[in-house]
């Protein structure tokens, strides 16, 4: 962020706020505002449902009107002292309530513009927009909350022809900078296609884990009423079954049906929650950028250049298997917040084999997709993967017979089936460079492709254990910008120690050089000529 | 690699740390191994002491843990001062560290954000500095290697961070 502020002279300091002239929505303080209480909210409902209240709580009230007040005050002081406006190659942003804030930010630095619509927003019809640039650990460089809905286009247009102009007086050569480029729309996903998706991704066991997680830390209150509840009616039930009469297999009929129950409510959810996300999913492709927009109630409409996508993640589950689909993720440079997130992470939250192949032929460079020349890691991989896994098995075997006698034993299963897993594993695992993109790919039931263009790589590293070294292995890791934390790194492990070096060494002829590439000049486009 | 694995760590061209880095290690290596040894050994030897009334036991058992803990610590500085190299080439900067797991890093000089020199106290009686190299990758996003003597690690950020060097996009390229 410090590279986009840089501080401009005297002179030009007064030229950059003369030019910022726009101002946000005339509501825009009531969307802060709103902004404001929610950060206020979860502590105030807990307040209000577990804390018990008592006589003299009219203090505390007139506290939280006093502060909701001076929040309004701020939110209307908010949209009084924000402006925006344009130059040439930058965007100016005059912020501040006491302490003046001027934020230049050039255009070929933004990574991405995101359209923002609540279901408030879109009553109003205002959106909300953000603007990210590289490394801003999920913040956005400029949020705008909230302009009127024209307003919001024209930004976003003026953000990315100024993002292709600032490119274009860059590329010496010029010949392809073509102007505007109609999109070509890739996918667009049927409400039939997102109750696909639901079933697939099972999106409901996060909330149902998250919901877990946040009774626990809700305190007594909720847990207590909770638990009480769920106790009468298991009594409840317990007393009717008493009634019926019921015997084991009855019971665990009963169990079974339950069980049944619970997954099918847990798939529903997830039905439902990829219909809220991804509603009306559409992706469109220009010549160098992704346009992604949906949500059933929040809209969320955001663009990547194609550039920007550092690594992708193809997986193709079992249940994605039988419906003929494959799902796409991709890292970008900007880091997200977890919870602002996956606006363009699920690239392609679900597509057939075919349609994935076109869009990545497109993405990748030519004679990158599919990909090919597969090369098995190890010969012995199998058994760097088998050998802890054994080790643990054997342990916990001599510790069972130690406390429980010869039944112990039959722990020894485990080893068969850590064997059988080893086994697979390394069979269906394979990597590759070819067309200028690595790759690795694992799993048999679960398949799953990481991979990166070579020249997107940041560093690499090679790294030895004491038992790799023994059976001359070595495994490769390939570092990216941007990688989530959730989705496993790049990395191609049990490589044999001859391929290994030679990959690396393939590798770094194909990162980068200082000469080679094309750097955006920050230089020139931090002091503009006003 | 031009050099390879077998051949660890490593001759020409690779480079070792001086030898100021090996007296800097053992001292901050020790200064921990003194700590754990403290925290490990004495402190609970004396709780159990005042509790049970002193015993011989006690004194050796203070004693011989924390004389483990500082004869680990001077092995663990002795193995990471003579299984480091580093090598500046055309490419960027790699760094060869460990005995028994070992990693080689390669930052490209093109992928180079910024760099770091750090100067602990221990480091800088001895006339040492952290070189922390920082990509904009993820999970090395920092490199970072202590010992370099003031001159290489002066030497090596001039040349991974040229002064004409214009600005690079995080994700260019």
């Amino acid at each position: 962020m410090a590279e986009a502020t840089d501080t401009p002279p005297r002179d030009d300091r007064e030229a950059l706020q003369a030019a910022a002239t726009q101002r946000l929505h005339p509501l825009s303080w009531l969307f802060t505002l709103i902004a404001q209480l929610r950060a206020f909210a979860l502590p105030l409902i807990v307040l209000l449902l577990g804390g018990s209240r008592q006589e003299g709580d009219d203090i505390g009230d007139l506290i939280g009107l006093a502060a909701a007040g001076v929040l309004a005050v701020v939110s209307v002081w908010h949209y009084f002292t924000y402006r925006y406006g344009f130059l040439d190659t930058a965007l100016v942003i005059r912020s501040g309530l006491l302490q003046r804030n001027l934020r230049l930010i050039p255009f070929d630095r933004v990574q991405n513009v995101t359209l923002h619509q609540n279901l408030l927003h879109r009553l109003v019809g205002v959106a909300e927009v953000r603007l990210e640039s590289a490394g801003g650990m999920g913040k956005a460089e400029a949020q705008m909350q909230v302009l009127k809905l024209e307003q919001a286009h024209a930004l976003e247009a003026l953000v990315r022809e100024g993002a292709h102009r600032a490119r274009a007086a860059q590329a010496h050569e010029g010949g392809n900078s073509s102007g505007d480029d109609a999109p070509v729309l890739w996918l667009a996903l049927p409400t039939r296609e997102l109750v696909r998706l639901g079933l697939i991704s099972n999106r409901g066991m996060l909330v149902v884990a998250a919901g877990f997680a946040y009774l626990t830390q809700a305190g007594d209150v909720f847990t207590k009423r909770l638990s009480n509840g769920i106790e009468s009616v298991g009594r409840e039930g317990i007393a009717m079954a008493e009634a019926w009469h019921l015997g084991p297999v009855a019971y665990a009929g009963l169990a079974l049906g339950l069980l049944l129950a619970m997954v099918v409510g847990v798939r529903l959810l997830s039905v439902a929650l990829a219909i809220l996300q991804f509603h009306d999913f559409r992706l469109h492709a220009g010549d160098r950028e992704l346009r992604v927009e949906r949500g059933l109630l929040s809209r969320v409409r955001s663009h990547l250049p194609k550039r920007r996508i550092q690594a992708y993640s193809l997986s193709e589950t079992l249940l994605h298997r039988w419906f003929g689909r494959q799902s796409l993720r991709v890292d970008r440079a900007a880091v997200e917040a977890v919870n602002e997130g996956q606006s363009v992470r699920d690239l392609v939250p679900l597509a057939t084999p075919d349609g994935m192949d076109g869009m990545l032929a497109a993405l990748l460079p030519p004679d990158g997709w599919p990909l090919h020349a597969w090369q098995a890691l190890h010969p012995r991989a199998w058994w760097r993967v088998f050998a802890p896994w054994a080790v643990a098995v054997l342990a916990g075997t001599a510790l069972l017979v130690a406390f429980e006698g010869p039944v112990g034993l039959w722990a020894l299963v485990l080893i068969a089936l850590a064997y059988l897993r080893a086994r697979v594993w390394a069979r269906y695992s394979a990597w590759t460079l070819a067309g200028g993109v690595v790759a690795f790919r694992h799993g048999w039931l679960d398949r799953h492709w990481r991979f990166a263009e070579a020249r997107k790589l940041h560093a690499l590293q090679v790294t030895q254990s004491p038992f790799d070294r023994r059976h001359g292995m070595a495994t490769l890791h390939l570092d990216t910008a941007g990688a989530s934390p959730m989705e496993p790194p790049l990395r191609i492990p049990y490589l044999a120690v001859a391929d290994a070096e030679a990959l690396a060494a393939r590798l770094r002829a194909l990162m980068p050089r200082d000469e080679g590439i094309n750097r955006a000049r920050t230089g020139a486009s931090a002091a503009p000529a006003a | 690699m031009t050099d390879s694995l077998m051949d660890w760590p490593g001759g020409t061209p690779w480079q070792p740390l001086p030898e100021a880095a090996w007296r800097c290690f053992r001292l901050s290596s020790a200064l921990a191994g003194a700590v754990f040894g403290l925290a490990f050994g004495t402190i609970p030897a004396v709780v159990l002491a005042f509790a049970d009334g002193p015993a011989w036991w006690h004194l050796g058992m203070a004693l011989g843990v924390l004389a483990a803990c500082l004869a680990l610590a001077h092995w663990r500085a002795t193995l990471a001062f003579r299984y480091t190299r580093w090598c500046l080439d055309d490419d960027g900067l790699r760094v060869r560290r460990g005995r028994f797991w070992r990693s080689e890093v390669l930052v490209p000089r093109a992928r180079v954000q910024h760099l770091d020199i750090e100067r602990g106290p221990i480091e800088r009686r001895y006339g040492l500095a952290t070189l922390v190299v920082h990509t904009a990758g993820t999970r090395l996003s920092a490199v970072r290697q202590p010992g370099f003597d003031e001159d290489s690690a002066n030497r090596l950020r001039d040349a991974l961070v040229p002064h004409q060097r214009e600005h690079d996009d995080a994700t260019h390229g």
